[in-house]
């Protein structure tokens, strides 16, 4: 008896040490080292205390492995480990501020939301815009047109006392949505080949969209004086449905039909 | 005397230098001259070759904009 249980005893335990053996992950640690996957980006440099260095296109190489899914982690990487001259606005790194606004293989996004591609990538600033410092443009402009527009709530009567709320149904708040979303990334305007032409007097699809969208709340009074401020030929007249805007727009919104609404409207009128 | 023909970029440059002057004119007397100074030293500070036209305008263009900056009245001295 006692032979026998010495014998399964010695077994069991052999049958353990071969289980260890083949078996290695209940014991040492899993290897996560891949071979690296390099990948180039070809990045506009140009550097505003040197001006008479001409712009160029500066190539640095990415381990993918390594690296966030989007651009924007690229770039961050590229700023921290490999040169921190490299200069890019970014602010929320979701795609809901539009600070991160480029050029990426001739299409402009948000850097924060594009997928790194797996070939070549190509990262220019928003064209035909002057340029601050590498990937940064000067928007001033296109801010100074936002503000023309006057995008706030006008009303001719003063609420009555008591009255604390603009009231809006159900059916108009609706008329808002594909509007209001805009993020003003400047990427739908700077796609437009018009607006690159005629920049100084045509508004563009991103000012004309909110134009728009002031223009359809039913809480705003002024509708008819909004419309009447953008008739000349080239506030709204320079659009010639080249529908850039509506294909790169990053969020997904549509200003080619926001324009094609305003000449309707301003037809009508 | 024969007229200097000068370029319309040229022509450019000297009428903005003389704007920046007539800027300069209009600040108060104590610091007129440090405001002259800082207009005289961003003109001549560069080395850019005259044919150089992209570089030109982008000077200019950077001119304009601080001159937009110092030109109003509440910007009473500079100190570079």
């Amino acid at each position: 008896m006692s032979f026998l249980s010495v014998s399964r005893a010695t077994t069991r335990a052999a049958r353990i040490n071969v289980n260890a053996n083949t078996s290695p992950s209940l014991t040492k640690e899993p290897s996560w080292e891949k071979d690296p996957k390099y990948k180039t980006f070809s990045i506009y440099r140009w550097d505003p205390d040197k001006p008479t260095v001409k712009p160029r296109l500066q190539q640095y190489k990415v381990d993918l492995n390594t690296c966030g899914p989007m651009v924007l982690d690229a770039l961050i990487k590229i700023k921290n480990e490999q040169d921190a001259t490299l200069t890019f606005r970014r602010s929320c790194r979701e795609g809901i501020c539009g600070s991160c606004a480029m050029n990426i293989n001739g299409i402009n996004t948000l850097a924060c939301i594009c997928k790194i591609d797996q070939s070549e990538t190509k990262i220019y600033p928003l064209p035909h815009m002057y340029v601050v410092k590498d990937l940064v443009p000067d928007l001033t402009h296109f801010y100074k047109q936002y503000k023309s527009i006057e995008p706030y709530l006008k009303k001719k009567n003063p609420l009555k006392e008591g009255d604390r709320e603009n009231l809006q149904s159900i059916a108009d708040r609706k008329k808002l949505d594909g509007l209001y979303e805009c993020i003003l990334c400047a990427c739908c305007s700077t796609s437009c080949p018009s607006y690159w032409w005629n920049s100084d007097e045509y508004l563009g699809p991103a000012v004309l969209l909110q134009a728009y969208r002031w223009m359809i709340d039913s809480r705003d009074d002024y509708s008819h004086e909004r419309r009447e401020t953008l008739q000349n030929p080239f506030s709204v007249y320079r659009c010639h449905t080249i529908m850039n805007c509506t294909r790169t727009c990053p969020k997904g919104l549509n200003p080619g039909h926001a324009i094609a609404m305003i000449k309707r409207d301003m037809a009508l009128d | 005397m024969s007229q200097i023909r000068r370029s319309g970029l040229q022509n450019e440059v000297i009428k903005f230098y003389r704007k920046c002057c007539r800027a300069v004119l209009k600040k108060p007397i104590e610091t007129q001259n440090r405001f002259q100074q800082f207009v005289r030293s961003q003109f001549r500070q560069h080395d850019i070759s005259p044919r150089d036209h992209s570089v030109i305008e982008y000077m200019l263009r950077r001119g304009q904009k601080q001159l937009e900056a110092y030109e109003s009245d509440s910007v009473k001295d500079i100190n570079s």
